[in-house]
């Protein structure tokens, strides 16, 4: 016997009626969604449970059990999603059978970052996420369950509305400085990021799907009420140097003269050296070379639509000044996704998003020109203003004399350009055709057009422009220009069908091809009549000119299909053929597969008198899965023509190539188990798992004397096993006042299982050009772990440096010491640790993250506490203290002597240190105003907040910052600021 | 299909070396490794210059070449590390011009011209090799370790020949590459033709000790005619090309290494950091033409052979073998058996270079006096260090303690452990079939 319902359903908090929501009868597939005022009406039968469901809120359910069922919703600010989308396809989260961490819009939004994957640190259990430099747009090193690759690339696949994107640099570099176009896309136009992590989740990407998925889907508008949102928000940073200090002029006066006296100097010659007068105008070149800066954003976006027609436009302005002076990001983008429904078969739709960036730099730290790298350089008794108080241009003799670098950033800075700017247009048009439930065709077209620009401008008064030979050839010029484009097509068939009423079946079959072509160019002129013409036109005299070209294409073909049974056993099966252009002849195609089953315990019947568990779920997993993010043409053995002998054009053996290049492959087995407990108020989920990659693309060292510095080989083994759990509770669930935590904590440990010859590899370099010196690659350890000399100590006798040799005695000659193994730069632990506290109108919620376990060096020290290796740089104030003085001293330091004592900066485990921390990556205090006062003037919300980013952090790291790329080498990282900012956004 | 693509900016091997004219490309290759910064282009003439006692480092300086000046080398030094990889993928190169040039068609004589040309610049880099990584010759007669011989590409692990093998391979491959070069244009100087085999192989006897043989050599360019001894002048070494040089490696005015050329380590503004010593200063007259190539900064002297060609500061085409050398070389070979010719040859130069010629010199003060030429004539130019190991000399500077230079070792020994280079970690690292020098672990 069946009868109607209705009712109205509302916000928990403020009662406002809420569209579009799912209401279901639980165990069927038969459900409705509540229209614009928020009511429904459904027909049930007798015993019915109604499911209420809308993204954003937590779902309910109620017994049909009376004929009007009004619905108050509460909020749920992790926001899981009803529909997890993977990327090609969308999986209804109760059916699941993969390992997948969402974090949704709440999490992303109004974040001042400007790349997403800073978002994913913490939030997603099993992603470390680590910068490599503060400077805002630059790169961020994410890795997906630990290291998954040593020579081909470890960084996961990105995929955007379904389409595979483009990510890294494409920057002509002259500065070796980071920009990563994924800086391009505005965090904001983000509906949800899921990170995809098992060979169930991301065989579809198999080929490419080693390192894990992130799938990124931006905001589509919802069939209900239209709404208009602005957002402005402003801010201030600074920068922050954790426990780095340098000494200030009186330290460094002091300093400098012990240095000298116990290098054997006079006296007299030690105060001619460092006279008393240079206190007299001394200068705080680290205060000078960073400052306090902003943060902007502006944003206007509109989402909506009909039963037809769904839309959501934005167009933002962001902006962020860098901590260093004259460095900083600004980002305009905008975004357009329409869907339309144009007859029963047909529906259409086309995402796009324009989106530039001006990067400003100031240098990277290994320039003198660069305020990183010269505020450590330039010695406080070394002024920066003439005795008429104008600055010296780093020409004059006396500083020519003076200054270890030639050159005064605070004067060159300020005029030399260093300027990266990246053009991205992201599009994608569809179109589905239904023939039936069970055959549907779509077709896709995605473009993805990446611009890069460079230019980097020496002025004629600086440095690096002056021109001694020949003056008026001073002033230099590079421009370069790099332009990628990627089209990807897809096609595919899928449908749905059910045989009985209990065997429910989808299926997917696709096609997919996306070749790539990159084009890039560079030129560099000399002489230009002013500083304050900066474009080549106005060079005097051409100097280089450069520029290359590359072609990769992927071909694949997939298939896909889903088995439910009676909705408590779901089975999912998948198998994909790839074919890539970077392999070798014969070598190019190789087929992944993988299967992935998951059982909902909590329906079986057994389970009906239990009152433990309001959820449980079993999920397990296996399949293969491939990597090709490697260098193009390394199959083929080379000889380059980048290279001339008397204006002629030469010729050099560039590859030694090898035919046999194949696939890197993985293997991935994961378990998993998601609980609720105490009314769902705590839920849980567990992932156990263990990857095994082989066949891995390996630049294999060759002796040096071959002429080559490797060959590209699938050789060796690594093994990534670990545990992921994210743990998320409402702690207390008042009318007036909420409070909830969320837990995520991932644990990965590496192993390398076999190598060429199983043959160490010492100081290996990843895809990336990183260099992991000091590191090794060992058989039975985990990949980078240190492998260095070890620090002995100083000797009481003489203040020597120390270290141990083989047979465990001490040398002061390093070439002596021998090497061993030490820790690893991978973290061993990764937690993040939400608590979200809402009293009425209030919210406030504070992140925290930690990593535990990784080793770092800092090589920072290896200058600044360097017992005077560089006795007219600045010194680190550590350096200043508990050094060796007299015989019978049991101290830290060595003797301190101008010039540096026996090596004693060498690379040993002197500069090993617990890269561990704990910081306060978010604070923010949110308000809404009362939704009474805004009825009137026909606005829907308006929410006032503060937050603060990176305000405190906790560690015994004596460097600037411990959180860095996997390199686990600090050398002058430019600093990561710590921000405060204010915002409002209003909802019409 | 769609899948194969191929490079824009590259060759297949075969291709690259398929035809006469494409060896011939490759053969510019060869020329353009010895240009790498690690090598000719910078550091070999600058490290040896450092290694050695003409010149200092200055207290405020930008850190570089600080261990070559200390002799404290670890085994992962970047300087070390990165010549010993420049000059072998130099090696590469003139391997594979060798063993193509035989299989491609094309006029006998001209293949001959090719291949003549990568076998004589084989042989100078095993030698530039060999003076740097292994002990001199006369320190065990040649059966101490030398380095790895490469004629051919091989991946393989090496172990280092000893010293004699490869001085007799550079030897062999010197006389081979000049017999097929004796049609060679001798006017050419940016190419290595007969007369730079002859010149080299004068270089490589007088080094190995085989003073007989570098006599002979080096009189046959003495008394040649194609060259001719030039007067100093302050752009003598800023424009390639005079007629006093044998061999040139010329560098194009827009291919400099901007502020990381050679002269620039010397010259302020540039980084400034190298002066020249007041002991080699001291032993000029003030006669001597070729103190225009020496200028003053406050109390200090400074280099100023290379200020700049074509506009470009610091940069200069490196005149790797020119006259003079001959005439020392002779002199020096001859110090000893026919004191009265190696005055001779002094006095050539001394006239040359405005001085008075020397009238009368005590055999036993000859050897020195060549040497103190050769000092003055070839400063900067990478030859006072490899003088001294061969006459069994150790390095002695005589401004210790100075406040003016970083602090570094007084005198080196003549069989101190780090009179040379350490094998590179790197080979080390790679490589288990190499041995490390002694003095620099395991």
């Amino acid at each position: 016997q069946s009868r109607t319902v209705t009712g109205k359903v509302t916000d928990g908090r403020d009662g406002s009626p809420i569209p579009g929501v799912t209401i279901h009868l639980k165990g069927s597939n038969v459900g409705t969604t509540s229209t614009a005022d928020g009511t429904y009406k459904i027909t049930v039968s007798e015993n019915a449970v109604l499911v209420y469901s809308f993204v954003g809120y937590l779902s309910q359910e109620l017994p049909a059990n009376k004929d009007v069922i009004n619905v108050k919703l509460a909020n749920d600010d992790k926001q899981l999603s009803e529909v997890v989308v993977t990327g090609y396809t969308q999986v209804d989260r109760k059916k699941l059978v993969s390992s997948i961490a969402e974090v949704g819009s709440k999490q992303i939004e109004n974040v001042p970052v400007t790349d997403v994957n800073q978002v994913l640190q913490g939030r997603a259990p099993g992603v470390v996420s680590a910068s490599g430099s503060g400077q805002p747009g630059s790169k961020q090193n994410v890795a997906i369950r630990g290291i998954g690759s040593l020579n081909a690339g470890a960084s996961p696949l990105y995929v955007i509305d379904g389409v595979i994107m483009n990510t890294g640099q494409y920057n002509y570099d002259v500065q070796t400085q980071s920009s990563d176009v994924l800086a391009n896309i505005n965090p904001n136009d983000i509906e949800t990021i899921n990170v995809l992590k098992d060979a169930s989740a991301t065989a579809l990407y198999g080929a490419r799907g080693s390192n894990g998925v992130i799938v990124i889907n931006t905001k589509k508008g919802k069939a209900g009420t239209s709404k208009v949102n602005f957002k402005a928000q402003y801010g201030f940073n600074s920068p922050s140097f954790g426990n780095w200090k340098l000494m200030n002029a009186q330290q460094a006066f002091d300093y400098q003269r012990l240095l000298y006296a116990n290098a054997g100097y006079s006296q007299a010659d030690i105060e001619e050296i460092v006279p008393d007068s240079l206190l007299k105008h001394s200068f705080d070149w680290n205060k000078a070379a960073f400052q306090n800066g902003h943060t902007q954003n502006y944003e206007i976006n509109s989402s909506g639509g009909n039963d037809r027609t769904k839309y959501y436009l934005s167009g933002s302005y962001f902006s962020q000044d860098g901590a260093m002076i004259y460095s900083g990001i600004k980002r305009y983008s905008v975004v357009s996704n329409l869907q339309h429904q144009v007859n029963d078969r047909i529906d259409i739709g086309m995402n796009m998003n324009l989106s530039y960036i001006d990067m400003d730099n100031s240098g990277a730290g290994n320039r003198y020109s660069s305020p990183l790298f010269g505020n450590f350089a330039n010695n406080p008794l070394l002024p920066a203003y003439k005795p008429d108080g104008t600055l010296y241009t780093g020409l004059e003799d006396y500083w020519q004399d003076n200054s270890n670098t030639g050159d005064n950033f605070l004067y060159s800075a300020a005029v030399n350009k260093n300027i990266n700017q990246n053009f991205r247009g992201l599009g994608k048009l569809y179109l589905n055709y239904k023939f039936t439930d069970w055959l549907k065709f779509s077709q896709t077209v995605a473009a993805d057009f990446i611009y890069g620009h460079n230019k980097s401008y020496f002025d004629p008064t600086t440095g690096d422009g002056y021109n001694g030979a020949d003056p008026g050839m001073s002033g230099d010029l590079v421009e370069g220009q790099q332009m990628s484009r990627t089209i990807t097509s897809q096609t595919s068939l899928h449908g749905n069908f059910n045989v009985g009423s209990k065997h429910q079946f989808d299926y997917l079959a696709m096609m997919e091809y996306s070749p790539t072509h990159f084009e890039a160019f560079n030129a560099e002129g000399v002489g230009f009549g002013s500083g304050k013409i900066r474009v080549l036109d106005a060079a005097s005299k051409p100097q280089t000119v450069g520029g290359s070209s590359n072609d990769y294409r992927f071909l694949s073909y997939l298939g896909q299909i889903n088995y439910t049974f009676n909705n408590k056993y779901y089975l999912t099966a998948s198998i994909r053929n790839d074919g890539s252009s970077r392999f070798g002849q014969d070598r190019k195609y190789g087929t992944f597969y993988s299967i992935g089953a998951s059982w909902r315990v909590i329906d079986e019947s057994f389970m009906k008198s239990q009152t433990i568990f309001n959820d449980l779920k079993l999920r397990l997993s296996y399949g293969s899965t491939g990597n090709a993010d490697f260098g193009n043409y390394q199959s083929m053995q080379l000889y380059k023509y980048d290279v001339a002998y008397n204006g002629l054009p030469a010729s050099r053996p560039s590859q030694m190539g090898n035919p046999y290049l194949t696939w890197e492959r993985s293997n991935n087995s994961n378990l998993g188990i998601d609980m609720a407990f105490l009314h769902s108020r705590l839920t849980a989920s567990v992932d156990l798992y263990y990857k095994k990659t082989f066949n891995m693309l390996q630049n294999r060292p060759l002796s040096p004397t071959s002429g080559f510095g490797s060959v590209a080989q699938n050789i060796g083994s690594m093994s990534n096993k670990g545990i992921e759990a994210t743990i998320s509770s409402r702690n207390v669930v008042g009318r007036d006042f909420q409070w909830s935590t969320d837990v995520t904590f991932g644990m990965n440990r590496n192993k390398i299982l076999s190598l060429y010859n199983n043959q160490d590899i010492i100081n290996p370099t990843d895809a990336d050009g990183n260099g992991y010196t000091g590191t090794i690659l060992r058989v039975g350890m985990p990949a980078y772990t240190w492998y260095l000399k070890e620090w002995a100590g100083v000797d009481p006798a003489n203040g020597d440096p120390l270290w141990y040799t083989a047979d465990g005695k001490t040398t002061n000659n390093v070439n002596l010491a021998n090497y061993r193994t030490f820790g690893a730069t991978m973290p061993r632990y990764t937690i993040g640790f939400n608590n979200t506290f809402t009293y009425k109108n209030f919210t406030l919620s504070a992140f925290f993250y930690g990593s535990q376990g990784n080793q770092v060096i800092n090589g920072a020290a290896r200058y600044g506490d360097a017992d005077g290796a560089r006795p007219n740089w600045n010194y680190a104030v550590m350096a200043g203290g508990n050094y060796w003085t007299k015989p019978g001293d049991i101290a830290a330091r060595p003797k301190p002597i101008a010039g540096g004592n026996k090596n004693s900066v060498a690379l040993s485990t002197r500069f090993l240190e617990d890269g561990s921390y704990i910081r306060l990556r978010n604070l923010t205090l949110g308000y809404n105003l009362p939704k009474e006062w805004l009825k009137a003037a026909k606005i829907q919300n308006i929410r006032v907040y503060a937050q603060g980013q990176n305000l405190l952090t906790i560690t015994g790291y004596t460097g600037v910052d411990p959180e860095l790329d996997f390199t686990g080498y600090e050398f002058f990282k430019y600093p990561v600021s710590k921000s405060v900012s204010f915002g409002v956004d209003i909802t019409l | 299909g769609k899948l194969e693509v191929k490079p824009y900016d590259s060759l297949v091997d075969g291709e690259a070396l398929g035809t006469f004219d494409q060896v011939s490309v490759a053969l510019n290759g060869v020329y353009d490794g010895l240009q790498s910064t690690s090598y000719y282009g910078r550091n070999y003439w600058v490290m040896t210059e450092v290694n050695g006692d003409n010149v200092y480092i200055a207290r405020s300086n930008s850190n570089r070449f600080l261990s070559s000046f200390r002799h404290d080398y670890t085994t992962q030094d970047a300087d070390v590390e990165s010549l010993w990889k420049a000059v072998y993928q130099g090696i590469l190169r003139a391997d594979r011009v060798i063993t193509a040039v035989d299989a491609v068609k094309g006029d006998q004589a001209a293949k001959d011209l090719v291949k003549g040309q990568a076998l004589v610049l084989r042989a100078m880099m095993h030698f530039d090799l060999v003076k740097v990584y292994a002990r001199p010759y006369a320190q065990g007669n040649g059966s101490q370790l030398g380095v790895p011989i490469k004629l051919k590409f091989e991946d393989t692990y090496p172990q280092r020949n000893t010293v004699k093998e490869v001085y007799d391979q550079v030897i062999l491959d010197l006389t081979t590459g000049r017999d097929l070069l004796k049609n060679a244009d001798p006017s050419d100087k940016y190419h290595v033709n007969a007369n730079t085999a002859t010149a080299l192989l004068a270089r490589v006897y007088l080094q190995k000790g085989d003073n007989a043989n570098a006599a002979i050599e080096s009189a046959k360019l003495i008394g040649g005619g194609d060259y001719s001894l030039l007067p100093s002048s302050a752009n003598f070494y800023n424009v390639p090309g005079s007629d006093e040089e044998i061999f040139t490696l010329r560098f194009v005015d827009n291919e400099s290494a901007g502020s990381d050329n050679i002269g620039q380590m010397y010259l302020k503004p540039g980084y400034g950091d190298v002066r020249v010593s007041p002991d080699l200063y001291s032993t000029f007259d003030a006669a001597d033409s070729r103190l225009v190539y020496l200028g003053k900064m406050a109390t200090e002297t400074v280099n100023q052979k290379y200020t700049g060609q074509g506009g470009v500061a610091g940069a200069t085409s490196p005149k790797l073998v020119r006259l003079a050398e001959m005439y020392l070389i002779h002199a020096e070979a001859v110090s000893t058996t026919d004191p009265a010719t190696a005055l001779n040859d002094l006095n050539e130069i001394r006239t040359n270079r405005g001085l008075q010629p020397l009238v009368t010199v005590a055999p036993a003060a000859m050897l020195d006096s060549v040497l103190a030429e050769s000092r003055r004539e070839f400063m900067f130019e990478g030859h006072r260090y490899f003088d001294l190991l061969r006459n069994g000399k150790g390095v002695t500077r005589n401004m210790c303690g100075s406040s003016l230079e970083i602090t570094a070792p007084c005198t080196i020994a003549p069989d101190a452990y780090n009179l040379i280079y350490p094998i590179p970690q790197a080979e080390k690292n790679v490589n288990p079939g190499i041995t490390q020098n002694t003095g620099y672990g395991q």
